[in-house]
C-alpha cells in the first residue's frame, strides 16, 4: 500500500507545500505553549505547556509512530523558523567529521532525560517553555551555521527517539521501482532538481540526510521530510508499508549509516533508548526513593545531582554493560563464535529496540489516556472567556483502564524483541542459531519482568527526592 | 473581585522554584519586551491584606489516603464566618486527577473539609473563598512529598 496513491492524502503529500502547512498549526501551538508556559500560571496542571508537553505530545508521538511512522519529524515546527532563515542566509560549514556519528545526539537524549528528572520539567511551565524555546534556538542556529540537516542528523535528541522507535513503524519512505532508479541519471533524490537554465540553481533540494533512495533501508536518520518525493523526477519515491521491525535484523550496508551491525554509535543508542525507557519508568514509582536515598547516604550527600547522576551512570551504563556483556558472553560460548564481546553486542543491540518503544509506550500511553481531556480546562482557563468556565473535573481514562493496554504493549514489545534477536542470531550463527539467541531471549525475559514489575510498583511524582 | 492573602499558618505554603535567575531575567525582559505597549502597575485589591488564613492538614506528616483540612478565616483578629469555601487538591504532575471538596463552617470562622489523597507525590490545594460581603480569594498551599 502506497500512501501517496491514496486520492486525497496522496495529493495533499505530493503538493510542495505540504510540510509547511503541517509545520504550521504545530508552530502556532508551540508558541501558544511557551507564550502560557512563561506568562500564564505556574502550576503545572493549569498550563498549556506542561499539559501539551508532557501529557499529550509525548503519548500522541508514540501512538502516531507505532501506528503510522515518523509523522512528528514531517510535521516538526522548530524547522519552520530554520526553513524561513535559510531563505536569507545560506549556512557555509559543513558538520565536523568527528561528530558525525550518533555520539553527540546520544549525550544530548541523556541530557534531556537527566534534565526532566533533575529539574522536575514535568512540573515547571517556565521551564517547559524555556525548553521548547531551546528547541527554537538550537534547530536554528545549527542549521543556520551548518549545511544540510546537522541539527536532525546529529544533534536532535527527539529525532534520534523517533528515528529509533520509528524502526516499529508500518510505513516507510520507500523507492517503488529500483530499476528505475538503476536508469536514472541525475539523482535529484539527493543532489535535488536542478533549474533547467541556471543548472547551479537547485529549485527542490534532495534528501538533506544523505539517504540516497535507492540504497537507503528502513526509517533510520529518515524525518519524512518530502523532500525526494518532490524532487524524483520520475515520481518513483511512495510511502509504502513495511513490516515493522525487519529492519532492525537486516544488515544490508544502508545509504546515510552504513552497515548497521558495525555501527557502534547507533547500537549505543538502541541501547540507550531501550535501557533509557525502563530509567525514565523507574523515575516515577516509589521504590526510585528508596535507592536515591540510599544513594545519598553512600555518597554522603544531599543534593540531587550528583546522586542521580550516579543512578543514571548505573542504569544507562553499568547496568547494561553487565548485563549484555554476560548475554554475549555466553551466546559467544553457545554458538562457538571467535567475535568479541563488544562485537556481538553491537550486533544484538537492535534486537531490545521493540521492548524498549513498548516500555516508552506503556508509560506515555498510560499519561496520555488517564489524562487526554485534561488540555480543555487548560486552554479554557487561558481564554477565558471564549471557551466558559474551565471543567476541572475532565481527566480521561482512569489507571485501571489503561492497565491492560500497558501489558498488551510489553507483550507485544518482547515478543517483538525475540523474533528479532532470533533472526540476528540466525544471520550471524545459522546452524547454532538457537543457542546463540538463547542467552539474549534470556535477557529480553528478564527486562520485560522488570518493565511488568514497574507498572505494578504504587506511583510517586515527587520533585524532591529526600523527601523534601 | 480576586484578592490575594498574605501566608500564614502551621503547614507548608510554598517551595523555592527550582529555577535560575537568568532564565527569570531573560523570562522578565521578555515580559517586558511583550508587555512594553501597556504596562501597568498592580492594582491594590480591596480589603488586601486583612484577611489571615491559617491551616492544617491531618494527618501528619502527610499520607495517602483520607486527610482532614482545617481552616481558620481571622480578619483584625476576629473569626470570619459565613465563608463558602472550595477546595482543590491535586497534583504537581499535569494530567492528574483532581479531587474537589466543600469546606463547612464548625466554630466560627473555622473551616474544615475531608477528602482523599489518592497517590504518593507532590500534592498541592487551591482553596478558594467567597466571603458573605461578596469578597473572593484564592490560596495555593503546597504539600510535597506525600507518602
Amino acid at each position: 500500500m502506497d500512501l501517496l496513491r491514496w486520492p486525497v492524502l496522496g495529493r495533499f503529500l505530493k503538493w510542495r507545500y505540504a510540510r509547511p502547512a503541517m509545520q504550521l498549526p504545530l508552530f502556532l501551538v508551540a508558541v501558544a505553549m511557551i507564550v502560557h508556559g512563561l506568562l500564564g500560571p505556574q502550576l503545572a496542571p493549569k498550563n498549556l505547556a506542561t499539559v501539551l508537553t508532557w501529557v499529550h505530545y509525548r503519548g500522541i508521538l508514540v501512538l502516531v509512530l507505532l501506528g503510522a511512522g515518523n509523522l512528528f519529524c514531517m510535521a516538526c515546527p522548530f524547522l519552520l523558523p530554520r526553513e524561513l532563515a535559510r531563505k536569507f542566509f545560506r549556512p557555509r560549514l559543513r558538520w565536523p567529521r568527528r561528530l558525525r556519528g550518533k555520539g553527540l545526539s546520544i549525550a544530548l537524549f541523556v541530557l534531556v532525560l537527566f534534565s526532566y528528572e533533575l529539574f522536575d520539567l514535568w512540573g515547571s511551565p517556565a521551564w517547559t517553555a524555556w525548553l521548547i524555546l531551546g528547541y527554537f534556538t538550537a534547530a536554528l542556529v545549527v542549521d543556520g551555521l551548518f549545511q544540510q540537516a546537522s541539527f536532525c542528523k546529529f544533534v536532535c535528541p527527539i529525532g534520534q527517539f523517533n528515528f529509533v522507535a520509528s524502526t516499529l513503524s508500518p510505513l516507510e519512505v520507500q523507492v517503488r521501482e529500483l530499476d528505475l532508479c538503476a536508469r536514472c541519471e541525475t539523482r535529484d533524490c539527493i543532489r535535488g532538481t536542478r533549474d533547467s537554465v541556471d543548472l547551479k540553481q537547485v529549485v527542490q533540494r534532495g534528501c538533506e540526510l544523505a539517504l540516497f533512495q535507492p540504497k537507503k533501508v528502513g526509517n533510520l536518520d529518515c524525518t519524512f521530510c518530502l523532500d525526494c518525493i518532490h524532487a524524483c523526477p520520475h515520481d518513483n519515491v511512495g510511502i509504502v508499508t513495511r513490516l515493522p521491525g525487519s529492519e532492525l535484523w537486516n544488515d544490508a550496508r544502508r545509504s546515510g549509516i552504513g552497515q548497521p551491525s558495525k555501527h557502534k554509535s547507533l547500537a549505543a543508542l538502541a541501547l540507550v533508548f531501550t535501557f533509557g525507557a525502563l530509567l525514565n519508568a523507574f523515575g516515577m514509582v516509589s521504590p526510585v526513593y528508596a535507592v536515591e536515598s540510599w544513594l545519598a547516604a553512600r555518597l554522603g550527600t544531599t543534593h540531587e545531582a550528583p546522586v542521580l547522576g550516579t543512578l543514571y551512570f548505573l542504569a544507562l551504563v553499568v547496568e547494561p554493560a553487565l548485563l549484555l556483556g554476560a548475554a554475549a558472553l555466553l551466546s559467544r560460548r553457545a554458538a562457538r563464535s571467535r567475535e568479541t564481546l563488544l562485537t556481538l553486542v553491537t550486533r544484538y543491540a537492535y534486537a531490545f529496540v521493540p521492548l524498549g518503544f513498548a516500555v516508552w509506550l506503556a508509560h506515555y500511553s498510560f499519561h496520555l489516556l488517564t489524562g487526554f481531556f485534561t488540555f480543555i480546562p487548560v486552554a479554557q482557563n487561558a481564554a477565558v472567556p471564549f471557551l466558559g468556565s474551565p471543567r476541572w473535573d475532565w481527566v480521561g481514562l482512569s489507571p485501571g483502564a489503561v492497565w491492560p493496554l500497558e501489558i498488551g504493549f510489553l507483550g507485544l514489545g518482547l515478543l517483538g524483541s525475540l523474533l528479532v534477536g532470533y533472526r540476528i542470531a540466525e544471520r550471524e550463527s545459522g546452524e547454532r542459531a538457537v543457542p546463540a539467541f538463547l542467552p539474549w531471549a534470556g535477557l529480553a525475559v528478564l527486562l520485560a519482568a522488570t518493565a511488568v514489575w514497574l507498572l505494578l510498583q504504587p506511583m510517586e511524582m515527587r520533585g524532591t527526592f529526600l523527601g523534601g | 473581585m480576586h484578592l490575594r492573602v498574605p501566608p500564614s499558618g502551621r503547614g507548608r505554603l510554598s517551595r523555592p522554584r527550582p529555577f535560575p535567575r537568568l532564565a527569570a531575567l531573560a523570562g522578565i525582559l521578555l515580559l517586558l519586551l511583550l508587555g512594553s505597549g501597556g504596562c501597568q502597575p498592580p492594582s491594590r485589591p480591596d480589603g488586601l491584606p486583612q484577611v489571615q488564613l491559617a491551616w492544617e492538614l491531618a494527618p501528619e506528616p502527610h499520607a495517602v489516603g483520607p486527610a482532614t483540612l482545617q481552616l481558620t478565616l481571622t480578619e483584625a483578629g476576629r473569626p470570619v464566618s459565613g465563608a463558602a469555601v472550595k477546595i482543590e487538591a491535586g497534583m504537581t504532575h499535569p494530567g492528574m486527577r483532581s479531587i474537589f471538596a466543600t469546606a463547612r463552617e464548625g466554630e466560627p470562622g473555622s473551616y474544615r473539609a475531608n477528602f482523599e489523597l489518592t497517590m504518593a507525590g507532590d500534592w498541592f490545594l487551591l482553596a478558594g473563598f467567597t466571603l458573605r460581603d461578596g469578597r473572593r480569594f484564592e490560596r495555593q498551599l503546597d504539600l510535597p512529598g506525600v507518602r
